[in-house]
């Protein structure tokens, strides 16, 4: 094994062409993930909030629409939006606009379930409750429903936010610089060092997946306790 | 497979929204930047130089040339040898210079200008396995997803078998492990991949050819004046010697991948 | 100041309340009992329309629940609703459970609503526990921050649904406690339970239920006091539940 491969580009890996050209490499990844994470969060909120309040029609066209983008691989869904909504609707989306709405999107879907799980979980009686109180449904939703239903959702949104980190690397069928795409090119021109330029990518991907974790169980450790009966 | 799919999907959806519009010459000179698909993972063709960290090559060479007769900025998009059509018909760029062959089928879906190099279908094995082309149908072969080199093997030897990759590194590995017995690719590009290689001396490009292809640069179907102008341009580089200097930087003798130059603009 | 009116409710093809009819006033303490399933639970979660009914017409304070306009959350924030498993909101301290509704649903400030609060705490015996969170209390206790949060929101009328069912045999005394002097000091209350002491020391009047229908309803007094009185079933059930 031979890592100066590694050191020689390491630049390249981390932060791609910047600052003489685009951000890439694991930078761009971070991007795409942060974006995609926040943006899923709050798509995975709003529509599965929409499913704990709607009913019928309304409710089975939305499972139906959130079933869509479950359906479809996010690979699918990144190279239609590239390359078909500029000539089916003449709307151009860049690369990375385009891996960050795909993301959102397919995460957003998974995560509405979980949502609605989430809020389905809890005893109708705190709904009643709530509405015995006097309070309309929104206001029973914020102020009773979702502070107790968040902390149940956590790993459902750390487990999608870890799949949508990996899933950036589909990026690459678009040709968008992040941290697979760039070793794919460094491997490519240097031919015979894949296995340590990838160990390198899979190192990265490890680091910034559970540096998430971690986070994540920090801000629970914080604010979970106050939420969970002793 | 799926490529496949999703390119016949692309090519589909572009007849069916219609290509002329606005000329596309006029809209490059409108907005200031010529965006150019160049690959990005095929010395000396197009590859991303360690040191500027840029996509650079012989395809860019022409790019860069381009874009400064044009009087205009140069955007480069990395591709694949699959994405090169897509890139085109959903008005992604507005030229492909990426090793690309002209073909009838191809010509169907965008335009093509006059060749600008020329090579013929070569192959890399460990050395003293393929002696001659009669020996290809009975071996496993690494090929490109999306190239000529795959069509025209399939065609003409239908006994071996293929086993595609998404680019010739891709396909240089399997072949270093094992996997395939030999690969495939235009010649000179196997040469400056054999060039990086550092074992090269295990390998070898046996000296036969199974086809002649050309190389053009892609154009959106129906640019008919942006065509005539890149045609233009590449007989004034020839007639200004410039198309001899890129080529002398990437195959001249005091290169990696020494290699005499056969064609000039204008032969074909 | 209740008014219900031939109400009838079916679940798909079961009937659960069967033209039920009754008028309670102003000041009034109401029990009603009846065997489980008789439809109790959901005749008195009618009246704040909590369950939506096929039928017949309820009017609570003026206001016709199940008429399409009614604005519910408005009606409700006035009808106190206490609930057999308490339905306290488990990730807010005691005294944010009963503040709440005050602030977002009566427009209270924070600190009158606090204030309020802690009044009602004291009143149902449980000073000193604003800060503690729901599960760091006994059932009587939980069951005590329930009613306290429902006359938070000066209620014109007390529901109670089976108050004291959930509840430790050693805790219902206390629970009943409370209810009782609200009783004393004129709360209009309809309560279903089981416990017939209390109701026979507070009930002005007793509603019987079975099978989704009122079968009796009568003075306490006649209640307790005159078994000859009675339909057959309210006689059988009287006799199973009373200490013999």
């Amino acid at each position: 094994m031979d890592f100066s491969v590694i050191t020689n580009n390491l630049s390249y890996f981390l932060l791609g062409a910047w600052p003489h050209g685009p951000l890439g490499g694991a930078a761009l990844t971070l991007v795409l993930s942060v974006c995609s994470a926040l943006a899923s969060g709050v798509l995975g909120l709003v529509f599965g909030v929409a499913l704990a309040m709607t009913h019928g029609a309304a409710h089975q066209a939305l499972v139906l629409f959130l079933g869509f983008f479950r359906a479809i691989p996010v690979l699918m869904l990144i190279f239609w939006t590239y390359f078909l909504l500029p000539i089916v609707f003449g709307f151009n989306v860049p690369g990375v606009g385009t891996v960050i709405v795909a993301l959102s999107l397919i995460g957003g879907s998974y995560l509405a379930h979980s949502v609605y799980a989430g809020i389905r979980s809890l005893p109708p009686g705190q709904w009643q409750a709530a509405a015995a109180l006097g309070l309309g449904r929104v206001q029973a939703l914020r102020y009773v429903i979702l502070p107790q239903a968040l902390p149940i959702m956590l790993p459902s949104f750390l487990n999608q936010w870890i799949a949508l980190i990996k899933d950036s690397s589909l990026a690459y069928v678009i040709g968008v610089g992040e941290l697979s795409f760039v070793a794919t090119q460094v491997s490519n021109r240097e031919m015979v060092y894949p296995t340590e330029i990838f160990l390198f990518v899979a190192l990265l991907y490890f680091l910034i997946c559970s540096s998430l974790e971690l986070g994540a169980g920090a801000i629970a450790r914080r604010y979970g306790t106050a939420a969970k009966p002793t | 497979m799926i490529k496949k799919f999703r390119l016949a999907a692309v090519i589909a959806l572009s007849a069916l929204a219609g290509v002329a519009h606005a000329d596309r010459l006029d809209d490059i000179q409108k907005t200031g930047v010529l965006r150019v698909a160049a690959f990005d993972s095929n010395p000396p063709f197009g590859f991303v130089d360690p040191q500027s960290k840029q996509i650079s090559g012989l395809d860019v060479d022409y790019a860069k040339e381009l874009a400064a007769k044009l009087g205009v900025k140069l955007e480069l998009v990395p591709t694949n040898p699959a994405n090169r059509i897509p890139l085109l018909a959903a008005n992604k760029v507005d030229i492909v210079l990426a090793n690309f062959t002209i073909t009838e089928e191809r010509a169907k879906q965008v335009n093509f200008s006059i060749p600008y190099f020329a090579s013929g279908q070569q192959f890399i094995a460990k050395k003293g396995v393929l002696k001659s082309a009669d020996q290809l149908g009975s071996l496993r072969i690494g090929v490109d997803k999306g190239t000529t080199n795959e069509i025209v093997l399939r065609e003409k030897y239908p006994t071996a078998t293929l086993v595609a990759y998404d680019d010739t590194p891709f396909a240089f590995t399997a072949l270093r492990n094992g996997n395939v017995q030999a690969i495939t690719q235009d010649g000179p590009k196997l040469i400056g991949l054999l060039a990086n290689v550092p074992d090269k001396q295990n390998y070898e490009i046996p000296p036969f050819s199974i086809s002649d292809d050309l190389i053009g640069a892609g154009l959106p179907k129906g640019e008919t004046r942006l065509t005539e102008y890149v045609n233009d341009f590449l007989r004034e580089l020839e007639a200004s010697g410039k198309a001899q200097q890129i080529y002398d930087r990437w195959f001249g003798p005091d290169t990696k991948t020494p290699l005499t130059r056969i064609f000039r603009i204008g032969d074909k | 100041m209740i008014v219900i009116e031939n109400v009838s409710k079916w679940y798909g093809k079961t009937r659960v309340l069967d033209h039920c009819s009754t008028r309670i006033a102003q000041g009034e303490v109401v029990v009603v009992c009846g065997p489980s399933g008789s439809g109790k639970s959901t005749l008195i979660k009618t009246i704040n329309g909590l369950e939506p009914f096929d039928e017949g017409r309820i009017v609570v304070n003026g206001v016709s629940v199940g008429a399409p306009g009614t604005n519910l959350p408005k009606l409700r924030a006035h009808v106190g609703m206490v609930f057999q498993s308490f339905e306290l909101f488990p990730h807010l301290t005691v005294i944010e459970n009963l503040a709440l509704a005050q602030v977002v649903v009566l427009g209270r400030s924070r600190d009158e609503a606090r204030t309020r609060g802690q009044g009602y705490l004291a009143r149902v015996g449980l000073d000193g526990f604003a800060d503690r969170l729901p599960a760091q209390l006994s059932g009587g206790q939980q069951q005590r921050v329930a009613i306290a949060r429902a006359l938070c929101m000066d209620p014109v009328c007390m529901l109670f649904d089976e108050p004291t069912s959930a509840l430790d045999p050693e805790m219902v005394g206390e629970v009943l406690d409370v209810m009782v002097e609200l009783a004393g000091e004129g709360m209009t209350m309809v309560c279903v339970t089981h416990e017939m002491g209390f109701a026979r020391k507070v009930a002005d009047r007793v509603i019987f239920m079975d099978q989704g229908a009122i079968l009796d309803d009568c003075a306490g007094e006649a209640f307790f006091g005159d078994p000859d009185g009675r339909p057959e079933r309210a006689r059988q059930f009287l006799a199973r539940v009373l200490p013999h």
